[in-house]
């Protein structure tokens, strides 16, 4: 090998100076720094010159947490961090950790990205397998949507989809169908951030015309077909036609942008080469990701986004780890052990994208209390591994200028609880949203406004 | 011979009638009155309603929501012991059983009969638009690859009602049909081609890295930290600095290139191995010594030699050192996101070198092509520490130089481009008239059927609408045509009919369409539409010999993936894949195979015409040299599946031996009999047996008093809950009987509890024997296989109402029952045959009419 390669340390080197023959695993230090994303060296604004608006953000984490490093002590405002909260200490007076929670009608196992925004019941609908409802960044999108270039962003370590009861993405439309996520940070800048080109602007509008066009014949062509089909089929047909409709909508929608230009942002600092799939890029990935949302609030490009940040029964801790093995740990100390090692890893993650939020000045108050943010996970594993839907660990931070009330521990009976929807319907409101109740809500949540 | 005989009849009796209570017991036979009066009217009755709760005088007419969601109630309050409560007179397990059983019959068979027995509207899924774009347009790149996973229902996803239609879905087939419209028409001159070669090991440089100029790209080519031998780069094994290729450049235009490499495979035989380990572990030996005084090297000497021996058993034993031939995986970069193109063997020899080619598809962004050595060598105790060794005998990969080339346009304009906008007499004269041609024939092809007035008038329309704002005739046709992909006519199956409560005949274009969809999930071919055209398609000889030419046909190979995938369970292999510390033989190559295994088997069945009993049992296997390495049958040679005797020891043959069956009812880490068991009844058997009462958890890892608890053990502590007992006596020892295959699927004869999952002498023997709740006995996998076989009416019941579900895209309901009778009835008089089965299918009254 040559001396000059942008290798910083050979594996013989390494088992040289060991002085001793024995295998090791490939170290990240070994690996070749081309191909390798390096720390961020991204820094927030310290000032927004966005106009003061509610945002909110909604990241989830897969597989539980070690729920016995998480839980905190006592209640109200009193409690005593949590070794894996401890991470997030700084933060303390901006958020509320909430335990007990959980969707009645979830059933557990790994179908928590499913349905940690809908709170569905997925075999609710006779002659379906599988069936999903509208989640609420949808819910808050169909409403705040219409002000940003992009009604919502989804996130996730696995593009596009997912299967079924291994959802990819958090988000689902009216109709039940998941809305696919991104997962490269580039494509992800690239949409959100650079310019179309400038000459193109006409081009842009006899392509939007020309989508109309044809969704007005396709249109008449289905209100002929629709004539001549029975009622099953007609009842088909009309998702196709309201399909269409709303499609056409969004085209109009879309033309109203097209003469408003792009945030001028630059991509100096940003990993935009990490991969999700890549152990060691793992943090970057997460960090630019993170990164990226800030840039589209501080910028105003979207108002509402669906994060998850690793997928379930697969995916990496925050330092590659293989995650769901551990979550089955069966009680085991040291599976437990690593696993809060991987949900500090996590909040470390969240720490720092608090911290640009709190750091940036929006309007005489930090950021942070304009953005909500809800983190956590729609399994539990207990203390013997159960991939439970009760006690779900549930954050949630900021967004103190709109009237969520923080700093405390809200503790609730796992075995008698509001359900985890009263946490999604006080987002929604407090996103302007004139709803009383999401889903299975009976309400707000109690103590967290 | 008398007494043998009368065990297996009781054995059959009571295995079906278990099995069956949930299925075909009458409902209406049991009378619930006097279970509910002696343990329910206390409470819930007239005196006292707790809860508002009556029962004595509930109705039983389950087709009511409000009566069914309160039985719904009980059952549930039942199963889960919280009814009757703690201090009041319990009812005993089996009369509790009956009740619940005979409420959870009723309860199903009213939400059956509620759905409609008719075939609703359906949409095509992503397999079926993939392929009837690859047949209509003739570009294949899978754009539906991108839509949103199908939602699927009785364990199908091409079900009319569950597959629905969102703005999300319409925006993505508008998408697509541009994108597809895109790639199928082209305009001007054939984009320049390039063609370049590397030779990773003419590098002069010193370096593991040189640059090359190409075409106005000065590109990086990388030959790896791997040793040069004659014209070969030998790549030993695969490690971060032993990938070759090059990169740092970007294409001049987009489209399909041919990523060409010569290579060859050095493959070491067993002997080699032996000696190559015998030399590393000599050198450890000898370091060791060198460590110790002299007065102890005597000594020491003799317990080096003795642990030298014992280690090398391990090279000379193991089935991972009949190594096959190396493998590569080809990858590109493109625009920084990396992806596999392709993994394979290279089964060429060094006397004889061979050419290999990939095809892969690159944008102008800036990319590259890497080679990667993809063999997987076990990596386990013994060998970890010196895999990574040079002198470490394995699979040599030799590659020579590597080739890129492209973009590949074997005609021009391409194929896809003349089969739209073909030769015609008016295509330079009139264009109006030339526009509706090309419209007409490509949309009927789209419709699957003839035009009907105005359809054709209104995308001519279109076209005119925007011809002059296009500055050629191939843009201003793509308008109309994309059109027609985001149409309904094109993305539903269509069958339009006059309302009627009788079942009515669907026409025979619909017929060739039901067909097609059925056997290819695809559009149906020109020999089909003919056939409707002229009126013959309904004749039932014409089906059935219309069924043998389409099953012979190489895309009925979607119906294999597509329906054996889906009833087996096959796609779910690789979703929570065994752990690689406790089942290191488990990797890509192996995964791959095994899915390959079970779809080569019922493709053998299908193609071969085979008593589907085989299914079951079968005295041979369809496996790959990989899969004949993890299964110990010697052999068989190269990655192609082929059919082979399997060897009684092996204990393979049929599907419950498949690993893939073993690998999706396992958890990662262990095996779950409980997952075996619910994948027999439902997959083999037919019966659900629904859902747990409650989410009881992981099982414990231990057991208290006993020292070395198997899977089995640990199971045991839930089966004392009555209330688990009660489903888990009849689901658990199914499983039970595959316990000699584990998580990974591989034969044991114990459970280890050594270091990841080794097994040690002293470790519990394997119990696979299984006790069905009335005392009847069987045991391992043959026993597990026997008694299917003995209840093969429930097998081909089973199979045959999967199918047919899949064959008509909706479930079926009570109405359909006699139905799947005669259908069994068929297949006994056609030698129990898969294809007498698809016959039987299409010539059914369900099938041809809606």
């Amino acid at each position: 090998m040559n001396s000059n390669s942008p290798t910083p340390l050979s594996r013989r080197a390494v088992l040289r100076g060991c002085g001793a023959v024995i295998g090791l695993p490939l170290l990240e230090a070994m690996m070749p720094r081309t191909l390798l994303a390096a720390p961020s060296k991204f820094k927030p604004l310290a000032k927004s010159t966005a106009k003061p608006t509610p945002r909110a953000i909604f990241c989830y984490v897969p597989n539980g947490v070690n729920i016995l490093e998480w839980m905190p002590e006592g209640e109200g405002t009193d409690y005593v961090l949590s070794p894996t909260l401890e991470m997030l200490q700084e933060h303390r007076a901006d958020m509320s950790v909430l335990s007990g929670l959980g969707h009645p009608h979830s059933t557990g196992g790994h179908s928590g990205a499913d349905t940690w925004l809908t709170g569905a019941d997925l075999g609710a609908v006779p002659g379906k397998d599988y069936s999903n409802t509208i989640s609420v960044d949808q819910l808050i999108a169909e409403q705040v949507g219409v002000h940003t270039r992009f009604p919502s962003l989804q996130l996730s370590d696995g593009s596009g989809t997912g299967g079924a009861l291994h959802s990819h993405t958090l988000s689902f439309d009216r109709n039940g169908t998941p809305l696919p996520a991104e997962n490269s940070p580039k494509r992800m800048f690239e949409r959100l951030f650079v310019p179309e080109d400038a000459s193109s602007r006409e081009a842009t509008l006899k392509r939007y015309a020309e989508k109309r066009s044809i969704l007005d014949d396709v249109t008449n062509e289905a209100k002929t077909l629709e004539r001549t089909l029975g009622r099953n089929d007609q009842r088909k047909l009309n998702e196709y036609l309201d399909s269409v409709r709303e499609t056409e909508l969004r085209v109009q929608r879309q033309i109203a942008w097209v003469d408003v230009p792009k945030p001028d942002v630059r991509d100096d600092g940003l990993q935009l080469n990490s991969q999700p799939g890549n152990a060691h890029d793992r943090t970057m990935w997460l960090d630019v990701m993170l990164e990226i949302s800030y840039l589209s609030f501080v910028t105003d490009t979207t108002r509402v986004i669906t994060f998850e940040w690793s997928r379930e029964a697969g995916g990496y801790g925050p330092g590659g780890e293989n995650h769901h093995e551990l979550s089955h740990h069966g009680g085991d100390a040291g599976m437990l052990k690593k696993l809060g090692v991987i949900d500090r890893g996590f909040l470390e993650r969240l720490n720092r994208f608090m911290t640009f939020l709190k750091q940036t000045e929006e309007a005489g108050r930090s950021m942070l209390d304009h953005t909500m943010i809800v983190y956590g996970s729609g399994m539990n594993s207990g203390e013997r591994g159960d991939h439970s839907p009760k006690n779900l660990p549930t954050i949630v931070a900021g967004g103190s200028a709109w009237g969520l009330k923080h700093g405390k521990h809200l503790r609730h009976d796992p075995d008698n609880h509001p359900p985890l929807s009263n946490v999604l319907t006080t987002i929604a409101q407090k996103m302007g949203v004139e709803t009383a109740q999401f889903q299975d809500a009976t309400g707000t949540l109690t103590g967290l406004t | 011979m008398i007494p043998t005989m009368r065990v297996s009849t009781v054995l059959y009796l009571t295995l079906t009638s278990v099995l069956l209570t949930s299925l075909n017991a009458c409902a209406s036979e049991y009378d619930h009155r006097s279970f509910v009066a002696t343990y329910c009217v206390q409470c819930h009755g007239a005196e006292l309603s707790e809860g508002e709760i009556r029962l004595d005088t509930l109705p039983t007419n389950f087709n009511d929501p409000r009566t069914a969601s309160i039985w719904a109630e009980v059952v549930n309050s039942i199963n889960s012991h919280a009814m009757p409560p703690e201090e009041e007179p319990q009812p005993p397990v089996d009369e509790a059983a009956k009740f619940a059983r005979w409420l959870e019959t009723s309860l199903a068979e009213a939400e059956i009969a509620k759905r409609s027995a008719r075939t609703v509207l359906r949409r095509m899924n992503r397999a079926e638009y993939n392929n009837t774009i690859r047949d209509l347009v003739g570009v294949d790149f899978k754009p539906a690859d991108a839509f949103p996973q199908d939602p699927p229902a009785g364990g199908f996803d091409n079900m009319g009602e569950a597959l629905t239609m969102s703005p999300l879905q319409m925006e993505l087939y508008y998408a697509a049909a541009r994108t597809i419209l895109d790639r199928a028409l082209v305009e001007g001159e054939k984009p320049a081609s390039i063609k370049w070669r590397f030779d990773p090991e003419e590098n002069s440089e010193g370096a593991d890295r040189y640059r090359v100029k190409h075409d106005g790209n000065n590109i990086l080519v990388n030959d790896g930290d791997n040793a040069t031998q004659d014209v070969f780069t030998v790549i030993h094994h695969d490690s971060w600095n032993k990938g070759i290729g090059f990169r740092d450049f970007s294409l001049p235009s987009e489209g399909e290139y041919i990523i060409r490499f010569r290579a060859a495979g050095r493959v070491p035989e067993r002997d080699d191995v032996v000696a190559s380990a015998r030399r590393i572990l000599e050198q450890r030996r000898d370091e060791a010594l060198a460590k110790k005084p002299e007065s102890l090297k005597h000594e020491s000497l003799k317990h080096e030699n003795e642990r030298l021996e014992n280690d090398l058993e391990h090279f000379a034993t193991d089935r991972i050192y009949d190594y096959g031939p190396p493998r590569i995986k080809v990858g590109i970069d493109l625009g920084g996101t990396p992806e596999v193109v392709a993994e394979f063997d290279i089964d060429a020899l060094e006397s004889s070198p061979s050419t290999y080619e990939v095809r892969a598809n690159f944008t102008t962004e800036k990319a590259g092509v890497r080679l990667n050595y993809a063999y997987s060598v076990p990596s386990v105790l013994e060998n970890f520490w010196m895999q990574g060794r040079e002198e470490f005998a394995r699979p040599e990969l030799l590659v020579d130089w590597i080739e890129l080339e492209g973009p590949i346009y074997p005609t021009w304009p391409p194929a896809s481009h003349s089969r739209i906008l073909w030769e015609s007499p008016h295509r330079n004269e009139n264009e109006t008239a030339y526009a509706r041609e090309v419209i007409g024939r490509f949309m009927a092809k789209a419709y699957r059927r003839p035009l009907v007035d105005g359809e054709l008038e209104a995308k001519l329309e279109l076209f005119l609408k925007l011809r002059a704002d296009k500055p050629s005739f191939v843009e201003a046709i793509k308008v109309p045509l994309a059109s027609v992909l985001a149409s309904p006519n094109f993305l539903y199956l269509a069958e339009p009919v006059t309302p009627s409560e009788a079942p009515l005949e669907i026409n025979a274009y619909e017929l060739a369409s039901r067909l097609s969809y059925f056997l290819w999930s695809s559009m149906p071919d020109n020999e089909l539409l003919h056939l409707a055209n002229r009126g013959e398609l309904s004749k039932a000889d014409v089906l059935e010999s219309q069924v043998t030419r389409m099953l012979d046909d190489a895309k009925s190979d979607a119906l294999v993936t597509n329906f054996a995938g889906q009833w087996l369970g096959l796609r779910d292999v690789g979703a929570n894949p065994p752990t690689s510390t406790l089942y290191p033989k488990y990797d890509r190559h192996l995964e791959v195979s095994m899915v390959k295994e079970t779809e080569a088997f019922f493709a053998e069945f299908l193609r071969q015409d085979l008593d589907s009993r085989g299914l079951i049992k079968s005295d041979f296997v369809t496996i790959n040299e990989r899969l004949a390495r993890y299964y110990g049958i010697p052999g068989v040679k190269g990655d192609a599946f082929r059919r082979v005797d399997a060897p009684p020891q092996s204990h393979r043959g049929g599907l419950v031996t498949q690993a893939s069956i073993h690998c999706i009812t396992s958890n990662g880490t262990r095996t779950s009999p409980v997952t075996r068991g619910v994948w027999v009844m439902k997959s083999l058997l037919g019966t659900d047996p629904g859902l747990p009462v409650a989410n009881v958890g992981e099982i414990p890892t231990q057991v208290p008093g006993l020292d070395k608890a198997t899977v089995r053990d640990r199971l045991e502590i839930h089966r004392e809950n009555p209330a688990c007992a009660r489903c888990h006596d009849k689901i658990d020892p199914l499983g039970f009987a595959l316990e000699n295959f584990n998580a990974a699927g591989e034969w044991r004869d114990r459970e280890g509890h050594g270091y990841n999952g080794r097994i040690g002498k002293n470790d519990p023997v394997i119990d696979a024997s299984a006790k069905m709740p009335d005392g009847s006995e069987f045991s391992g996998v043959e026993g597990l296989q026997t008694q299917l076989l003995q209840n093969e009416d429930l097998f081909l019941a089973s199979l045959a109402s999967r199918m047919m579900t899949y064959a008509l895209g909706r479930e079926l309901g009570f109405s359909d029952r006699a139905t799947v009778r005669s259908l069994v009835e068929s297949m006994k008089q056609n030698r129990y045959t898969v294809r007498s089965l698809v016959v039987a299918i299409v010539t059914s009254e369900q099938f041809n009419t809606k």
